[in-house]
């Protein structure tokens, strides 16, 4: 039968043409938005060592997983770390949150890390917006939640990474 | 919309999965391409249509990234395990022949089903991968009850889960076997219901395996001798293609489901829900339909909520 073998044709190119008009993009602020759980750590990374850096950073920049799952080791110094911006709601202008998304297994189960960050120039920058921020790792409670956060002396724009660099591995 | 177009689909493949020759043209190389009722292919149809006028008219908002990425790794993550098991399944068709797995799992005697649940310890097939396999395993003669037992408890029964299981909860061997051991009776379980149940020709539609004449196999010489290595191995990579691309829209069609809901539900939501224990168990009975190839492609990964 001619039109079923069209049909299915069709659905098994379906997927290719998605594929051609997403090329380049990754995963942003309205993933973050449905993913993100409000609690202090989204998933349990304890346990598990993270690989180092990512190449594109320099010594001195840790990356978002490693700030998070050495968390207690960070807290008080000074780090800095590069992500993208996320406002939401939030009428706050001094503040933003800091995420980006680690893949364990593939883009499907991609989990956003977020780190708050505290800085008078908040409001400049907006929603998927890569920055660099450096400043003082700590601990505050939001909501009556522990969270992570930055008090940050600088935030600069960055230029987004190559797609193959935007998230994080396990 | 795309819910019940989703859970029809899956009716439609259970109902149809083992009736290859009642209406499906067969092709020179002998696979049976089945043909679709009716409204299974407008439902199709349906399907291409309104995703590609996603394309057409959202696709350069960030809902439509977040689901074309989710999508396109669904599809791109369970398409090679999908490959294996047709592979598998090709295998079977050819190489294993019907009167040894009948006297292996004999129709109509209970006890097969243990044996069924058990398969996976040695032949661990993945869930992308299962379907196909169960398939040629019930056109060869398997008895149904022990082929549904085969379905629930290989992709959990097997050591490959186990170690998965393992590594993704820190060595917790309580939680390995705690997983194995309720995995297999709830196959043995569900094997034994299903066996009470329906009867095999009255669960699988239009059975053709309970009358092997009625399947025409153009691929078996004539002369009564057997076919060579190199030919046969042919016959089974030509049948693993045309089951892949058979299967292969239902996992598409799967995957656009799963990434539609990632997209749309916060998942926030999933946790609130959680808190109650007999509603949670409702939901993730819900969420397995809706989200299925999601959980089938990330067997070691407990984090995805």
């Amino acid at each position: 039968m001619k039109f079923e073998r069209w049909l299915l044709a069709a659905i098994l190119l379906v997927p290719v043409v998605f594929l051609w008009t997403i090329y380049g993009q990754s995963l942003g602020s309205h993933a973050l938005a449905k993913r993100a759980l409000d609690t202090n750590q989204p998933f349990p990374i304890a346990g598990i060592s993270p690989q180092r850096s990512s190449p594109a950073m320099d010594d001195k920049t840790s990356s978002l997983l490693e700030l998070m799952t050495n968390s207690e080791h960070f807290n008080g110094k000074r780090v800095a770390a590069e992500g993208m911006v996320y406002r939401g709601g939030n009428s706050d202008r001094t503040r933003f949150k800091l995420f980006r998304f680690v893949v364990v297994c593939c883009a499907a189960d991609a989990l956003p890390l977020v780190i708050w960050v505290n800085s008078k120039i908040a409001e400049k920058f907006n929603n998927d917006d890569w920055v660099r921020v450096e400043g003082t790792f700590s601990f505050e409670t939001v909501n009556g939640r522990q969270v992570a956060s930055i008090a940050a002396d600088s935030v600069r724009p960055i230029p987004a990474p190559p797609p193959e660099k935007r998230y994080l591995f396990f | 919309m795309l819910i019940l177009l989703f859970l029809y689909f899956k009716y439609d493949k259970l109902l149809n999965m083992n009736s290859p020759t009642s209406n499906g043209d067969i092709s020179k190389n002998g696979h049976d391409y089945r043909q679709s009722s009716r409204s299974s292919r407008y439902a199709q149809l349906l399907f291409v249509l309104f995703a590609l006028s996603l394309v057409f008219f959202f696709r350069y908002t960030p809902q439509f990234h977040t689901l074309g990425i989710i999508f396109v790794s669904i599809v791109l993550e369970a398409l090679p395990f999908m490959l294996l098991g047709t592979l598998i399944g090709g295998f079977i068709e050819v190489f294993i022949p019907r009167e040894k797995v009948t006297r292996w799992l004999p129709e109509g005697r209970w006890w097969t089903v243990f044996i069924g649940a058990g398969i996976g310890v040695l032949f661990p097939v993945c869930e992308c991968a299962i379907v196909p396999v169960v398939r040629k395993l019930l056109q060869k003669g398997v008895p149904f009850s022990a082929a549904i037992a085969f379905l629930l408890g290989g992709p959990i029964v097997n050591p490959l889960v186990a170690a998965s299981t393992a590594v993704a909860y820190f060595a917790d061997w309580s939680i390995v076997i705690q997983r194995m051991v309720f995995g297999y009776c709830i196959a043995v379980g569900v094997g034994l219901l299903m066996g009470l149940l329906f009867t095999k020709a009255k669960a699988v539609h239009n059975e053709v395996s309970c009358e092997p004449d009625l399947k025409p196999a153009p691929e078996i010489p004539e002369t009564g001798k057997p076919a060579a290595w190199a030919e046969k191995i042919g016959l089974a990579v030509n049948h693993a293609a045309g089951d892949f691309l058979d299967i292969g829209r239902f996992l598409v069609i799967g995957a656009f489901c799963a990434a539609v809901v990632q997209t749309l539900v916060p998942r926030q939501e999933f946790v609130a829900v959680m808190g109650t224990p007999g509603i949670s168990i409702l939901i993730m009975m819900l969420l397995a339909v809706l989200l299925l190839p999601l959980f089938l492609i990330s067997p070691g990964n407990p984090g995805t909520f």
